[in-house]
């Protein structure tokens, strides 16, 4: 069953550090105060204008393999085609930190405020990533509440365009799903808009299905290097 | 010369109040309009070009150093266009049809307009017949093109193609950036050269204008 999820804006900020690293500026970098205060502006833009919404749908294997399958371009062998099938639930989801934010980087660009508007725009992407950890911990929570997961189960998101799954998938995805009622609509080029958004599939099963050497062809060109046992939950 | 000097390092520190005031005293000075933007704002773009290759300062000090130079850059416009200033050539940028990622272009046209060139920014979402019939009309002599998506940067072939088709191959060059390609790629479609990041965008552009 489609359902809207509820994510508070506060669990979505990023970090200073989050927001800097993903401009270059790395962790050690000492840095200009100019450079501080300007990303801190970027920070409370952020709070100001972030407007989350997200929506998310219980899925079976078979029509998740369609979709995941979508007009056959997925790079095969691939780490999702051989997690999914073990997984005890899927859901696929959208979710976006709505229009707000993305006119007003555009805006800062007009006006001249560059390093504003950059900074702004790593915000907004720090942002829309840091929605699929809200909605992995919601799901958990929910499945944990209804007996179907317990605190070992994990719950991760993936998505079209990264680790072999092809972009183009995003069709049938959105089929599917149809964000539309929540303002994501589709270009004809599977780019999602508004530009901050995010869409995907969630899986939840055994931590250890979600291990994967990245050692396929795409993972050489990977900027994220987020995959696999590193977004697991820290064992204590 | 010393006022030009200052306003190489006001422009290097990010400071725009600084840069403009500084700019504003040398055109007072009747100091020549191509020395101010030479010896003046290009000088300190070029150090702060400098030390971003060498991973000295990062992307938010050269966006406050740009914001400066467009500052200076203000004020001298008028007076370049007046005395028919020659800039180091036209640039005409944009994202490729189907792509809405602009950031990408956006610091790239700030690099190169902070380079002394003249940039027309097509926006994003411009199909192959925009940018090819724009760069004839202005006489432009590169295309820059962006990408943020697999599934258009095909479109990035399109546009070298229409150039052969069009005979101007020898005019016109191109050089692509973005996340999903590469200079291999950039050599698979026929463009001329590729742009890793805004700086090394400038330094290729630089060499295309030579050849062009």
């Amino acid at each position: 069953m489609k359902r809207k999820v509820n994510i508070l804006r506060e669990d979505i900020i990023p970090s200073l550090d989050a927001v800097l690293k993903l401009q270059g500026v790395p962790d050690d970098a000492e840095i200009n105060p100019q450079v501080m205060e300007s990303a801190k502006k970027a920070l409370h833009y952020f709070s100001e204008l972030a407007r989350p919404q997200g929506v998310i749908a219980d899925i079976d294997l078979a029509d998740f393999e369609k979709i995941y399958n979508g007009i056959g371009l997925n790079v095969s062998p691939g780490p999702i085609e051989k997690i999914y099938p073990k997984a005890s639930q899927l859901a696929v989801f959208a979710a976006t930190i709505g229009p707000d934010i993305v006119k007003a980087i555009s805006a800062l660009f007009e006006k001249g405020d560059f390093a504003l508007a950059n900074h702004l725009d790593a915000a907004a992407s720090t942002g829309t990533d840091l929605i699929s950890h809200v909605l992995e911990n919601q799901l958990k929570a929910d499945l944990i509440r209804q007996g179907r997961a317990n605190n070992e189960t994990a719950v991760l998101a993936y998505s079209p365009g990264y680790c072999g799954w092809h972009i183009s998938s995003q069709k049938q995805l959105f089929d599917f799903l149809q964000p539309g009622d929540i303002g994501i609509t589709l270009r004809d080029s599977f780019l999602m808009e508004p530009l901050k958004s995010i869409s995907g599939v969630l899986i939840t099963g055994p931590a250890n299905i979600h291990v994967f050497e990245a050692a396929y062809p795409f993972c050489a060109q990977c900027k994220s290097k987020t995959c696999g046992e590193k977004r697991l939950p820290k064992s204590k | 010369m010393e006022l030009l000097d200052q306003i190489s390092q006001s422009l290097q520190k990010g400071d725009d109040d600084k840069t403009a005031e500084l700019t504003r005293q040398a055109i007072d000075q009747k100091i020549p309009v191509q020395q101010i933007l030479d010896d003046g704002l290009i000088a300190g773009m070029t150090v702060i070009g400098m030390k971003f290759k060498v991973h000295e300062i990062f992307l938010p000090d050269v966006l406050l150093a740009a914001r400066a130079m467009y500052a200076g850059m203000d004020l001298i416009k008028p007076l370049m266009i007046k005395e028919s200033v020659a800039t180091r050539g036209k640039v005409v940028l944009g994202t490729v049809h189907g792509d809405l990622h602009d950031i990408g272009k956006n610091l790239v046209a700030i690099m190169l307009k902070g380079s002394g060139f003249d940039v027309i920014d097509l926006g994003s979402d411009v199909s192959p017949e925009k940018f090819v019939d724009t760069a004839e009309a202005e006489q432009a002599r590169v295309i820059g093109l962006s990408a943020l998506l697999t599934t258009t940067m095909p479109v990035m072939k399109q546009v070298v193609d229409m150039i052969a088709d069009r005979g101007l191959s020898d005019k016109i060059k191109v050089v692509i950036g973005g996340a999903p390609v590469n200079e291999k790629y950039a050599s698979e479609i026929g463009a001329d050269g590729y742009g890793f990041d805004g700086v090394k965008a400038v330094e290729c552009v630089d060499q295309l204008m030579k050849r062009a």
